[in-house]
């Protein structure tokens, strides 16, 4: 837990080969290394596009919620199941820095 | 003078050009340019119902005189309230200290809009859309700055986006901004907006002198990276500028500088609206004949180049009752919940004894005052006697309901309306290849001054001397 009692989040970053442009309401991300490819819609497209503009793990569980009439569980599960796929496939990277849920944008890409 | 009641049609117009009259029907889509004789042939011919032998002039006459050809003439909002657009303000706070700027200042304290808010206002927004079976919605961000709140833009952008989803609609995100945002936030704008109407008021030295952070520094800049980064995205970027009397010789070389260095979609010039800060740093509105002149002098600078010219108040492709969102239906929402007709501040409209609220959002629950709803859609130009008989009436609308206020009768056109008159002028011409009687016009500046502040531009109210 951090100083304010709350816990402690890893920072999520991008992947530094992955490559991604937004169309049609989906995003495409490519890792330029392997060539591996994703197509992000929904919910995944949004948490990628708030984890890529510099959001902390708190202040997209809260975006998350407010945008799909989630509850804050839900909307935690849910992000937190994403970023362990994501982990898996090495679309995203835990960076070093600590999340302390500060409510800033710091940028995690 | 005729009455609207004795006029046949009071949607025809003749304005004296040099020793031609252009006769001007926008309902009607026609513009022609007339001598004195046929202008008065076609007035008889249109106020007894008498044929004109002559043959062309009697098509006009006889096109003039039917209903069936014209377009209607524009009405005020009735109905449910189905906004055009959401409005959101996500915080009147802004970082930047502008010269002439009438918003807080950054010493004021700022208001950033709830997210809560946030998400009620764009679901009441949409869930309204839906109910009137609208596939399009459009949401606009105006300040302040929209990115000293950029939570409230993010969360906004991706949840309207997400409910049209659902409905199988599309939505549209427009904003207005200052450009000092990061060059990972600007890439996001560039990647996720529609259209953004950037301030850049020219090149540094007039941008820094006008547009300076709170500890004095320019900010051009950074306003010119974003411009940079803007142009190659996909959102539309308009440039806005700020004209003043320092800078509006200077027009045309800005329109040329703006395309030399950016791809923007359109240029916008706006003249200086004076604010207590901009008297204080004496800081003035331009000359309306110079802003007109050097405006119609960088607009063909910009078209060259196939860059839109925009002074939007004398737009001849759009027919309306009003200006502004005010009057539209639109509604506003601040960060403490007032859902206005208007976007500028409280205070100001007060001044003008307006009261532009609409009602207000608290804890989940929309409240709307019907009386106004009607009160806000009585701002429309059917109720402005400045503007009866201005052949720019249903272009400009009578311009903003708060900053210029035309209720004085015709014979009293003011700054607006003088370059609103010359600018619409031009681009009537334009539009009939004839732009070039404008200079020339222009150059006479005792009879451009008797066209311009004619108190009738209806044909109907032609003088029979000389």
């Amino acid at each position: 837990m951090n100083g304010r009692g709350g816990w402690v989040h890893p920072i999520y970053r991008c992947t530094p080969s992955i490559v991604w442009v937004r169309d049609a309401g989906q995003t495409l991300a490519v890792d330029e290394e392997t060539g591996q490819s994703w197509t992000l819609r929904g919910v995944e497209a949004v948490v990628w596009d708030l984890l890529t503009v510099g959001y902390a793990y708190r202040r997209i569980v809260t975006l998350l919620a407010l945008i799909f009439s989630l509850s804050a569980a839900e909307a935690e599960q849910t992000l937190a199941s994403l970023l362990r796929r994501w982990q898996e496939t090495d679309l995203v990277r835990v960076s070093e820095e600590a999340d302390d849920g500060k409510p800033d944008h710091q940028c995690s890409v | 003078m005729h009455t609207l009641e004795r006029c046949p049609d009071s949607n025809i117009f003749a304005i004296p050009i040099l020793s031609k009259f252009l006769l001007y029907a926008p309902m009607h889509h026609l513009a022609a340019l007339v001598d004195l004789a046929a202008a008065r042939r076609l007035r008889d011919s249109l106020l007894t119902g008498t044929p004109i032998a002559h043959e062309p002039l009697n098509d006009i006459a006889r096109l003039l005189a039917s209903d069936a050809e014209a377009e209607p003439v524009p009405a005020p909002k009735q109905g449910d309230l189905v906004p055009p657009f959401l409005g959101l303000l996500p915080t009147r706070g802004c970082n930047l200290a502008c010269q002439y700027c009438g918003f807080l200042t950054p010493q004021e304290s700022w208001q950033v809009m709830d997210l809560e808010l946030a998400r009620d206002a764009v679901n009441w927004y949409v869930d309204i859309a839906n109910r009137a079976g609208l596939q399009h919605v459009e949401i606009h961000y105006f300040g302040g700055e929209p990115f000293c709140a950029e939570e409230v833009v993010d969360l906004t952008v991706h949840l309207a986006r997400t409910r049209a989803a659902e409905a199988g609609g599309t939505v549209r995100f427009e904003v207005t901004t200052n450009g000092t945002f990061s060059e990972k936030r600007c890439r996001w704008a560039a990647d996720h907006l529609d259209t953004i109407v950037l301030s850049l008021d020219g090149p540094a030295d007039v941008h820094d002198h006008h547009r300076p952070y709170p500890d004095g520094r320019g900010s051009f800049e950074t306003a010119a990276r974003s411009a940079r980064i803007l142009s190659e995205g996909s959102a539309d970027l308009f440039l806005r500028a700020c004209v003043t009397s320092e800078t509006v010789d200077r027009m045309p070389q800005i329109a040329a500088w703006f395309y030399e260095h950016f791809r923007p979609r359109g240029v916008c010039f706006e003249p200086l609206q004076p604010s207590a800060p901009s008297r204080t740093v004496q800081l003035e509105p331009p000359d309306p004949w110079a802003f007109a002149h050097n405006f119609i002098q960088a607009a063909q600078v910009l078209e060259s180049h196939g860059v839109e010219p925009v002074y939007a108040a004398a737009d001849i492709q759009t027919r309306r009752v009003t200006f502004c969102p005010a009057g539209q239906d639109v509604a506003i929402v601040s960060p403490d919940g007032t859902v206005s007709a208007c976007y500028l501040l409280q205070r100001d409209w007060e001044a003008r004894g307006l009261d532009l609220r609409l009602g207000r959002i608290a804890d989940g629950i929309v409240q709307l005052n019907a009386d106004a709803v009607a009160s806000a859609r009585d701002l429309n130009v059917h109720n402005k006697p400045l503007c009866a008989r201005c052949f720019c009436k249903w272009h400009c609308a009578g311009g903003c309901h708060v900053n210029h206020a035309p209720a004085g009768p015709p014979d009293t056109y003011d700054r607006l309306c003088v370059q609103t008159r010359i600018i619409t002028l031009w681009n009537v011409l334009k539009a009939m290849d004839q732009q070039h009687l404008v200079w020339e016009w222009l150059q006479d500046r005792e009879a451009a001054a008797q066209s311009v502040y004619q108190p009738s531009d209806y044909l109907l109210d032609l003088e029979e001397a000389p």
